[in-house]
């Protein structure tokens, strides 16, 4: 009996030990607490952030945009953007929401300027038909510290950054100042396009490219170009980096624009460094293209720097267009150099009842220390790449068959060009505006 | 033998259930916070008003990043297209066939969401989808960004889409006569787009897209006969050859059966109601 007893009660004891119970959340509350937590964060930082918000926006697909947004309490948003000169100046008005997805997320959910990137209408700013320029407008957060939120696209992984305005940037944003600002920018980089300045150590080059929205830093390394290049959107004061540049161990992310001295400025540890402009080139053409410059747009019409034995090519290629199925014309023709991907995309832009129409081809590049290119056709890049294919065959072919030097061009009219010379065939070269 | 033991064993079972561990977890509502439905304005307030008191249908204007495809570029509407449009479809698509039937069958039969898309969706064969139909449940409806009141066309293309969804809904419930099928058996085809409207007709299709299935073509006669009314669709059938038209006529005819014998709908009715409203939305 007391065995009995005793083996029943160790049973007891067995079955009524209680498990630990460790399922206690890691960071001591719940995935869903602390979700709940950086949402209601953010709907607080966002709506209550007295001058609103500076942001820039960089699509997936390039370039950057500058944004100025004020966010209210009940869903709505307005903004200001340097997509067109209307939007720097009108303010938009729409609506916002936060939704928990797998981050906590931002949702400009009915239509406003930020979706003027993602409109997969080419008709609305020129973006790919169906795919816009690969913009977002629903953003998942990576991060919120100060008065800065860090976020991330969450279709096609764009890059946003807000950071809570002044009262003075406020003013100067709802004054206009995205406009100004790029108009000035822009016309000091027409005027002098080669920016230099002084590292502690060494000396860089840079370019400002308000077309692509792109600005490159490069140092000479043995010869060779080291460069840094990233996107940019403007500012009420200048442009700001997708990525912070590096200059001798101290970094930078935005180049501002002094109204007054008509000078670009970088502020390296405190201390301002000006940017030096100037119209002649540090470096060689063939050394800045497909990375400070992307090209190179010829004119349908002879300039200086075109041979006669070109025009005849080209003569040839337009009238080829004019017999063909659909009676195209031939308008500019454009070089587009990815030094990255050794990719050049030659678009032929072409003029039908009125309209102006684009064909890609893509040809693959490569070019020696000393700037001799050679350009081998691969395919055609679009539909109407593809239909044009057989009639722009005499250019398709010079390309192919030539090897050249790609120079810059100074015409005794001022301003610069970009001038493409055969080594192969005796006095066959062309020339554009540098893109 | 085991009956010796079987008080021993009950009363040390009845200590354990007494001492057992009881999970002491109240359910966690703070999910719900989560949801965060954003502040209602005046858009809502006429959507609640016009369509979802009514007929209990929903119209989700404001982007939900999970109801239409994730591997296309969309972008959502411009507030100010969402009640025109809406009114439009209520006034061309809901009001005739509430004429008809009575709110009772649409409150039925209506999908019981629409969702509103800015842009088109582009397809990867260079055409482009002006609207979608799920199920019976929801509609998708495309392009809302380009609609204008005054533009006939635009307008036109937009009830058509409404129109030919809800055809969608009305066969996926119950199927049109099989015979249907077999009026132009050899004439579907995946690559529709390279008919022009002409070859169509001249075929037995009222428009290059019924060509891509028996389905399509079932609702694209449905909706192309009441957007277009009698003499519109007359009219298409005067300009082609004897065989299209003849064709067509047959396919006119098991419409116009199909709504009778299935949804007791007076079509030439619906159809007539239908022109009207249009004449009267676009003035």
């Amino acid at each position: 009996m007391k065995n009995i007893i005793l083996f029943g009660a160790l049973l007891v004891l067995l079955f009524t030990g209680c498990r630990k119970n460790d399922d206690d959340p890691v960071f001591g509350r719940t995935p869903d607490e602390r979700l709940n937590e950086v949402l209601n964060k953010m709907q607080q930082e966002l709506s209550s952030s007295p001058y609103g918000w500076k942001a820039v926006l960089y699509p997936d697909g390039g370039a950057g945009y500058g944004f100025y947004f004020t966010f209210t309490n009940n869903n709505r948003v307005s903004m200001l953007t340097d997509i067109a000169a209307q939007t720097t100046a009108t303010q938009n008005n729409s609506t916002w929401r936060l939704k928990a997805l797998q981050r906590p997320t931002l949702l400009f959910d009915t239509y406003s300027y930020l979706h003027l990137l993602s409109d997969p209408d080419p008709r609305v700013i020129g973006g790919e038909a169906g795919f816009g320029f690969l913009s977002d407008f629903n953003f998942g957060l990576d991060s919120l510290h100060g008065d800065t939120l860090d976020m991330t696209g969450i279709s096609q992984n764009s890059k946003l950054i807000l950071i809570k305005a002044t009262n003075e940037e406020a003013a100067a944003y709802k004054n206009g100042s995205l406009k100004t600002i790029q108009e000035e920018i822009d016309a000091y980089m027409q005027a002098t396009p080669f920016l230099s300045l002084e590292g502690s150590t060494e000396k860089y080059t840079a370019f400002l490219n308000g077309t692509t929205r792109n600005f490159s830093m490069s140092k000479a390394v043995n010869g060779s170009l080291v460069t840094q290049k990233d996107a940019f959107g403007y500012t009420n004061r200048g442009i700001f980096l997708k990525k912070a540049f590096n200059i001798g161990g101290h970094s930078f992310r935005e180049v501002i624009w002094d109204r007054t001295k008509k000078q670009l400025y970088i502020m390296v540890d405190n201390k301002r460094v000006d940017l030096v402009g100037s119209d002649k080139p540090t470096f060689a053409l063939h050394q800045m293209i497909g990375v400070d410059l992307a090209g190179i747009l010829v004119p349908p019409n002879p300039i200086i720097g075109w041979t006669s034995p070109f025009y005849t090519i080209w003569k040839q290629a337009d009238t080829n267009l004019r017999n063909g199925d659909y009676g195209f014309q031939l308008y500019y023709t454009e070089m587009t150099f990815d030094k990255e991907k050794d990719n050049m995309i030659y678009t032929v832009y072409l003029v039908f009842r009125g309209r102006l129409y684009a064909g890609k081809l893509r040809f693959s590049y490569t070019q020696t220390a000393d700037g001799i290119f050679a350009f081998a056709y691969q395919d055609i890049v679009d539909q109407i790449g593809g239909l044009i294919e057989k009639d722009v065959q005499p250019l398709v072919n010079l390309l192919n068959t030539n090897k050249f030097k790609i120079e810059f061009l100074y015409p005794a009219a001022g301003g610069i060009l970009g001038k493409v010379t055969s080594v192969d065939t005796p006095d066959m070269s062309f020339s554009g505006q540098l893109q | 033998m085991f009956n010796k033991y079987i008080r021993h064993i009950l009363v040390y079972s009845l200590i354990c259930c007494a001492f057992a561990c009881k999970k002491d977890d109240n359910l966690n509502l703070d999910y719900f916070d989560q949801q965060r439905p954003p502040v209602k304005g005046p858009i809502d307030d006429w959507i609640m008003t016009n369509y979802t008191t009514p007929y209990n249908i929903s119209v989700r204007y404001r982007w939900e990043p999970f109801e239409v495809p994730i591997n296309k570029v969309l972008v959502p509407v411009r507030e100010e297209v969402v009640v025109p449009a809406m009114q439009m479809v209520k006034d061309v698509w809901l009001a005739p066939y509430v004429k008809e039937r009575g709110v009772e069958f649409m409150k039925r039969y209506a999908p019981k969401q629409f969702v509103l898309v800015g842009s088109a969706q582009y397809e990867s064969d260079g055409s482009i989808v002006l609207g979608t139909a799920e199920g019976g449940r929801q509609i998708a409806l495309f392009v809302l960004n380009d609609f204008d009141k005054k533009n006939l066309p635009e307008v036109k293309r937009m009830l058509h889409t409404i129109h030919h969804e809800f055809a969608h809904i009305l066969h996926q419930t119950i199927l049109y006569p099989r015979e249907y099928k077999q009026i132009t058996p050899g004439g579907y085809t995946a690559t529709w787009y390279n008919t022009s409207d002409a070859q169509a007709l001249a075929m037995g299709f009222i428009t290059p897209y019924s060509r891509s299935s028996a389905d399509e073509d079932f609702v694209e006669m449905v909706s192309t006969m009441l957007v277009e009314g009698q003499q519109g669709f007359d009219a298409l059938l005067a300009s082609t050859s004897p065989a299209g038209r003849a064709t067509l006529r047959q396919k006119e005819a098991m419409v116009i059966a199909y709504f009778q014998d299935t949804w007791n709908i007076d079509f030439r009715s619906l159809q007539a109601t239908t022109q009207q409203a249009i004449i009267d939305a676009t003035k």
